[in-house]
C-alpha cells in the first residue's frame, strides 16, 4: 500500500509535466487545428534561457522563469510570422504547417546546440527550493507540489481567460470558424498571434519547471519526450480541450507508472501506447473529446 | 565510363537511401490518395526489415523471396491495424498509427529474435543499384496506373468527401484497407531494401522521427500525383548531405529550406510544373 | 616587392617544415555524431580528438590532416559519412563512429575499401569481428565491471541488490550483462531487475520500485545523463544505499551535477581522471585549457585513439606522397604493432584480434566531490 501511494504521486507528478506540456501544444491545436511540432524545441529554449538569466545575469527564480516565459511567447508569435502565417495566407494544407513546424524544431534546436551546447545542464544550487515532506511512507516534493499547483492554476486561468474575456472570445470565435470571425471584424491575425504568445509561453513555463524538477535535465534535446507523449496526452483527452489535455496528460503519467510498478517496465511505452490504441478504437475522438469530425 | 564507375562509387549508398527514401514516401502517399493519414509506415517498413533480414541470415534465403515475405507480412499487419483504425478520421488516426508504431518499436527492443537494442547486425549486403530502382520504377509504374484506374477514383472520392462516396456507392471499407495494405507492402519491401545495405537494423527505425520524416518526404515533394513523393524523398535524403560544407550550421540550414520551400510551395516542389502543365 | 618579402620570409619556414615534417599530412577521417541527443556523447569525443591531433601535429613527427564529419544519431548518417570520407576524402583511416550500432552499419564500408578503423567508444561484443580492419581501443564493460563488483561485494559486505539498468541502449545492455553475470559469480542476490530508456528524465517509478525490495546496494547500467538523474532522484526519495555503476557513470560532471548525491557512487572504470601518469596529466590539463570543462572517460577514449593512430601512421614512416592504398595498409600494419604505448588509459596494446588490451582499469569511488581509486588488498 505504501508503495502504491508512493507510486500514485510519482504518477501524478510524472502526469502533470506531461500536462504542462500538453497545455500550450493543444491552445494552438484547439484554435488552428495545428499540430505544432516546434513546441518541444520552445519547452528547451524556455528551459535554457532561465539557465541563462539564473547564471549568467543572476538573477532570482522568479524573475528567470517571468523571463524565459516572455522569451519563449516571443519566440512564439516569431514561429508564427514565419512559418504558419504565410501557409494561412496561401491557403495551404495543415499538412504544410506540420512540415513548416518540423522545419522550426530543426532550427531551434540546432541554434540552442550552437548557443548552449550539448551537454546537460542543472540549476545553479541554491537557486531551486529543495524541500520535501514526508507523511507516513510517502515523500512529496515542494517541487511537485509547485508543478500541479501550476497546472491547475494555469488551466483554470485558461478556461477563464477563454470564457470570461473578450480576448477569450476572439480566440474562440476563431477557432469556431476563422472566415465568420474575421467578417465580424475580429482582428485575425493579431488573434493567431497572441494565440502562439500564450501556447509558447506555457511552454517557456514547462521548461523551466522540468529544468527544476529534473535537475540535471536542462539540454537542447530536453523536449524529445514530450511530443510524442505530448500528442498522446492531448489524443486522450479529446483534441483541443484544455480540461481534458491535462487529465489526459495526467492518465498517461500515472498509466506509466503503474505499468512500470506492477506489470513490465521494458514494455513500459508498448503498453502505454498499446492501451491508447484501444482507447481511440473504441473511442475515436478520445476519452472527452466530442465527435466534431475534425481532420488533420 | 570510368568517370561514372567513380562518381557512383562516390555516391553509391546515397543513392540507394535516396530510392528507399522515394519507396516509403509512395507508401504514405498511398494512403494520403484516399484522404487518410496514416503513420505507421515506419514501423510497416522495420517489420518488413526484421523479416527479410532474420530470412536470410539465420534461414540463408534468397534476397527477392525475403523481401516478398517481409513485404506481404508487412501487408498483413497493415490491414489488420487498418481494419479497428476505419473509424478513425484525421489526426487520431495519425495517432492511432503513431501508436502502433511505438509498439512495434518496443517489441523489436526487447525481443530475442530481433536482437534487442542493438539489433540485427552483420546482414549481407544483397541489394545494390537494380534492386532498389527496379522496385522503385515498379512503383512508379504501379502508381502511374492505379492513378488513373477505378480504384484511383474511388480514393479520390474517398478523399474528397466520405459521406458522398459511399452514397455513390464506392465500398469505402474495402478500399481503405486495400489502401494500407499497399502501403503495407510498398513499406515492407522498401524496408527489407535498406537492411541489405545497411548492414544493420535496429528499433529506432520504428520511432516517431522516422515515421515523421516519412511524411515530410511526401508532403516536400507534393500530394498532386506519385512523381511529387519520388522526388520529395530523394531530395531530402541528398540535401542535409548536399550542406556537408556547412558544417555544424548544415542542419539549420536544412530547416531553413524545409521552410521555405513548404511556404512558397505548400503543394509542394512540382507543384509548378503540375500547374504549368495543366495550362499547357 | 612586397611579394618578395613575403616570400623571403615564408620561404625558410616552408622549407623548415617539409625538413621537420612529411611533405603532405595523411588525411584522418573522424565520424562523429555532433547533432541530436547523441552530441552529449559526441561533443567530448571530438575534443579529445581535435586536441589530441593538436598536439601531435605540434611536436612535428608526423603531419595528420584531421577530416570531422557528423554522422547524427542514426545508422544512415554513418554510412553516409564513411562513404564520404573513404571515396571522396580519400581518407587514410577513420576514427569513430560513437555508437556500436553505427559501427555495425558503417564499418563494414571501411573493411571492402581497406581503410583502418580505430573505434573509440564502442564497447559492444564483435566490433573487431566485423572486418579484417576495424579496432578499438574502448574495452568492452566486461573487461571493467568484474573487479568493481568484486570490491564492491567486499566493501560493502553485498548479499542483496536491485539492478536497474537503460534497455534502450546497446553499451548499457551490454554493462548489464555482465553485472549480472558477475553478481551471481558473487553470490550476490538480485532482488529485482528494472528498466528504463534513454532520454527518460523521471526515475520515481523505477527508484520506489527498487526502494521496495530493501537493497543494500543499487547496481546501475546507465549513460552519464541518466545516472546524473537517477542518483539525484535517489537521494530526493530518502534512498540512502550506496549506487554501483558501469562506464557511463564515469564522468566528473556526474559529481559536479549530481553534487551531494554523487557521494558513495562506486564505478569501475577505464580510465580516473587522477590517474598520476605523465600522459595523463599532459591530457587533463590541456583538455581542461582548451575547452574550459572537465574531460569524461569519452574524451579521455577519444585522444587515446587518436594517439594510437598516430603513432601508426608514424610507424608506417608515411611521407603523405604514398598513395592512399599503401598508406591505408601500411597504417593496418602497424597498427598490430602498438604493444604497451602510454595513454591517457595506462600503457595499452592491441591485440592479434585487433581489440585493446588495458590491464590497468580501475574502481573508483566518490568521496568529498572527488572520484578516488578504491582499493582493497
Amino acid at each position: 500500500m505504501a508503495v502504491f501511494l508512493q507510486q500514485l504521486v510519482n504518477g501524478i507528478s510524472l502526469g502533470s509535466v506531461y500536462a504542462l506540456f500538453a497545455l500550450g501544444f493543444t491552445l494552438v491545436f484547439g484554435v488552428l487545428e495545428i499540430i505544432n511540432l516546434a513546441h518541444p524545441a520552445v519547452l528547451a529554449v524556455g528551459a535554457l534561457l532561465a539557465y541563462t538569466l539564473l547564471v549568467d545575469a543572476k538573477v532570482g527564480l522568479t524573475l528567470a522563469a517571468a523571463g524565459a516565459c516572455a522569451g519563449a511567447g516571443l519566440l512564439g508569435v516569431l514561429l508564427d510570422a514565419v512559418a504558419f502565417r504565410p501557409l494561412r495566407l496561401r491557403g495551404a494544407s495543415r499538412l504544410a504547417s506540420l512540415i513548416t513546424s518540423i522545419g522550426i524544431a530543426l532550427i531551434l534546436v540546432n541554434l540552442a546546440q550552437i548557443v548552449w551546447g550539448t551537454e546537460p545542464l542543472s540549476y545553479p544550487p541554491g537557486t531551486v527550493p529543495l524541500r520535501f515532506f514526508t507523511a507516513g511512507p510517502v515523500t512529496v516534493s515542494l517541487l511537485q507540489c509547485l508543478v500541479l499547483a501550476t497546472v491547475v492554476a494555469l488551466t483554470i486561468g485558461l478556461r477563464l481567460l477563454l470564457v470570461r474575456t473578450r480576448l477569450g472570445l476572439a480566440i474562440r470565435a476563431v477557432a469556431e470558424n476563422p472566415q465568420t470571425a474575421s467578417l465580424l471584424g475580429m482582428p485575425f491575425d493579431r488573434v493567431v498571434a497572441f494565440t502562439f504568445f500564450l501556447s509558447s509561453a506555457l511552454g517557456g513555463i514547462a521548461g523551466v519547471l522540468v529544468g527544476m524538477l529534473f535537475q540535471g535535465s536542462v539540454s537542447p534535446f530536453m523536449g524529445n519526450t514530450y511530443g510524442l507523449k505530448g500528442l498522446a496526452a492531448i489524443i486522450l483527452g479529446g483534441m483541443g480541450d484544455i480540461t481534458g489535455a491535462v487529465l489526459g496528460g495526467l492518465a498517461m503519467g500515472i498509466g506509466e507508472v503503474l505499468i512500470v510498478q506492477y506489470l513490465n517496465s521494458s514494455y513500459r511505452d508498448a503498453v502505454a501506447f498499446g492501451l491508447l490504441f484501444l482507447v481511440l478504437v473504441l473511442r475515436p475522438t478520445g476519452l472527452l473529446g466530442q465527435q466534431r469530425g475534425r481532420e488533420a | 565510363m570510368s568517370a561514372v564507375a567513380d562518381l557512383y562509387a562516390a555516391y553509391s549508398t546515397l543513392v540507394l537511401f535516396a530510392g528507399v527514401a522515394a519507396l516509403l514516401a509512395l507508401s504514405i502517399y498511398v494512403t494520403l490518395m484516399a484522404g487518410q493519414l496514416s503513420l505507421g509506415n515506419a514501423a510497416l517498413a522495420t517489420i518488413g526489415g526484421y523479416t527479410a533480414a532474420i530470412l536470410t541470415k539465420t534461414y540463408h534465403a534468397a534476397l527477392w523471396p525475403a523481401l516478398l515475405a517481409g513485404a506481404l507480412l508487412a501487408t498483413v499487419v497493415a490491414a489488420l491495424i487498418g481494419i479497428p483504425c476505419l473509424r478513425l478520421r484525421g489526426i487520431y488516426l495519425a495517432i492511432a498509427t503513431l501508436a502502433f508504431g511505438e509498439v512495434v518499436r518496443v517489441a523489436a527492443l526487447n525481443m530475442t529474435i530481433t536482437g534487442g537494442a542493438l539489433g540485427l547486425v552483420g546482414i549481407a549486403p544483397l541489394v545494390s543499384f537494380p534492386h532498389v530502382y527496379g522496385a522503385l520504377a515498379a512503383a512508379a509504374f504501379f502508381f502511374y496506373r492505379l492513378e488513373r484506374s477505378r480504384t484511383g477514383r474511388a480514393f479520390a472520392a474517398i478523399r474528397e468527401d466520405e459521406a458522398a462516396a459511399q452514397a455513390m456507392g464506392i465500398r469505402i471499407t474495402a478500399y481503405k484497407v486495400l489502401a494500407f495494405s499497399i502501403a503495407g507492402f510498398i513499406a515492407g519491401l522498401a524496408g527489407g531494401l535498406a537492411v541489405h545495405f545497411t548492414y544493420l537494423i535496429n528499433p529506432t527505425q520504428a520511432s516517431f522521427g522516422e515515421a515523421v520524416t516519412i511524411l515530410t518526404y511526401a508532403v516536400f515533394g507534393g500530394t498532386g500525383t506519385f512523381a511529387g513523393p519520388i522526388l520529395g524523398g530523394m531530395a531530402l535524403t541528398v540535401l542535409p548531405e548536399a550542406l556537408r560544407f556547412l558544417k555544424e550550421y548544415r542542419l539549420l540550414l536544412d530547416g531553413a529550406i524545409l521552410v521555405l520551400v513548404t511556404t512558397y510551395l505548400p503543394n509542394g516542389v512540382l507543384d509548378p510544373l503540375l500547374r504549368w502543365r495543366r495550362r499547357a | 616587392m612586397k611579394r618578395f618579402w613575403l616570400l623571403a620570409l615564408l620561404l625558410p619556414l616552408a622549407v623548415s617544415a617539409a625538413w621537420a615534417a612529411p611533405a603532405r599530412p595523411v588525411k584522418v577521417g573522424l565520424a562523429v555524431g555532433l547533432t541530436g541527443a547523441i552530441a552529449t556523447y559526441g561533443d567530448p569525443i571530438r575534443n579529445g580528438f581535435q586536441l589530441a591531433f593538436k598536439q601531435i601535429n605540434a611536436l612535428g613527427q608526423v603531419r595528420i590532416d584531421p577530416i570531422l564529419e557528423d554522422t547524427g544519431d542514426a545508422r544512415d548518417g554513418a554510412i553516409n559519412v564513411f562513404q564520404k570520407l573513404i571515396q571522396r576524402d580519400q581518407v587514410a583511416a577513420i576514427l569513430g563512429p560513437v555508437l556500436s550500432a553505427q559501427a555495425f552499419a558503417a564499418d563494414p564500408l571501411a573493411v571492402q575499401a581497406g581503410v583502418p578503423v580505430v573505434g573509440v567508444s564502442n564497447t559492444a561484443k564483435g566490433i573487431p569481428q566485423i572486418g579484417a580492419t576495424v579496432f578499438r581501443v574502448s574495452a568492452p564493460e566486461a573487461v571493467q565491471i568484474p573487479k568493481s563488483v568484486a570490491v564492491a561485494k567486499k566493501v560493502l559486505n553485498l548479499s542483496k541488490v536491485v539492478v536497474l539498468y537503460d534497455n534502450a541502449d546497446d553499451f548499457t545492455i551490454s554493462g548489464y550483462r555482465t553485472f549480472v553475470e558477475e553478481l551471481q559469480k558473487n553470490g550476490v542476490a538480485i532482488a529485482d531487475t528494472i528498466t528504463f530508456s534513454r532520454g527518460d528524465s523521471d526515475f520515481s517509478a523505477q527508484l520506489t520500485k527498487a526502494k521496495a525490495s530493501n537493497p543494500q546496494a543499487i547496481v546501475v547500467s546507465a549513460l552519464a545523463r541518466e545516472g546524473t538523474l537517477l542518483l539525484i532522484q535517489a537521494r530526493n526519495l530518502g534512498i540512502t544505499v550506496p549506487f554501483i555503476g558501469g562506464n557511463g557513470f564515469n564522468d566528473t560532471n556526474i559529481i559536479t551535477r549530481a553534487g551531494p548525491a554523487a557521494e558513495g557512487l562506486i564505478v569501475g572504470t577505464a580510465w580516473v581522471p587522477s590517474a598520476p601518469s605523465a600522459v595523463n596529466l599532459k591530457f587533463y590539463g590541456a583538455y581542461r585549457d582548451e575547452y574550459k570543462r572537465e574531460p569524461n572517460q569519452f574524451a579521455a577514449q577519444a585522444y587515446t585513439g587518436a594517439q594510437v593512430v598516430a603513432e601508426a601512421i608514424r610507424r608506417a614512416g608515411l611521407t603523405g606522397a604514398e598513395p592512399v592504398r599503401t598508406q591505408r595498409s601500411k597504417i593496418e600494419q602497424a597498427l598490430y604493432t602498438i604493444k604497451n604505448i602510454e595513454t591517457p588509459l595506462g600503457r595499452i596494446s592491441i591485440a592479434a584480434d585487433r581489440d585493446v588490451i588495458q590491464p590497468r582499469t580501475y574502481v573508483a569511488v566518490v568521496r568529498g566531490g572527488r572520484f578516488v581509486e578504491l582499493d582493497v588488498k
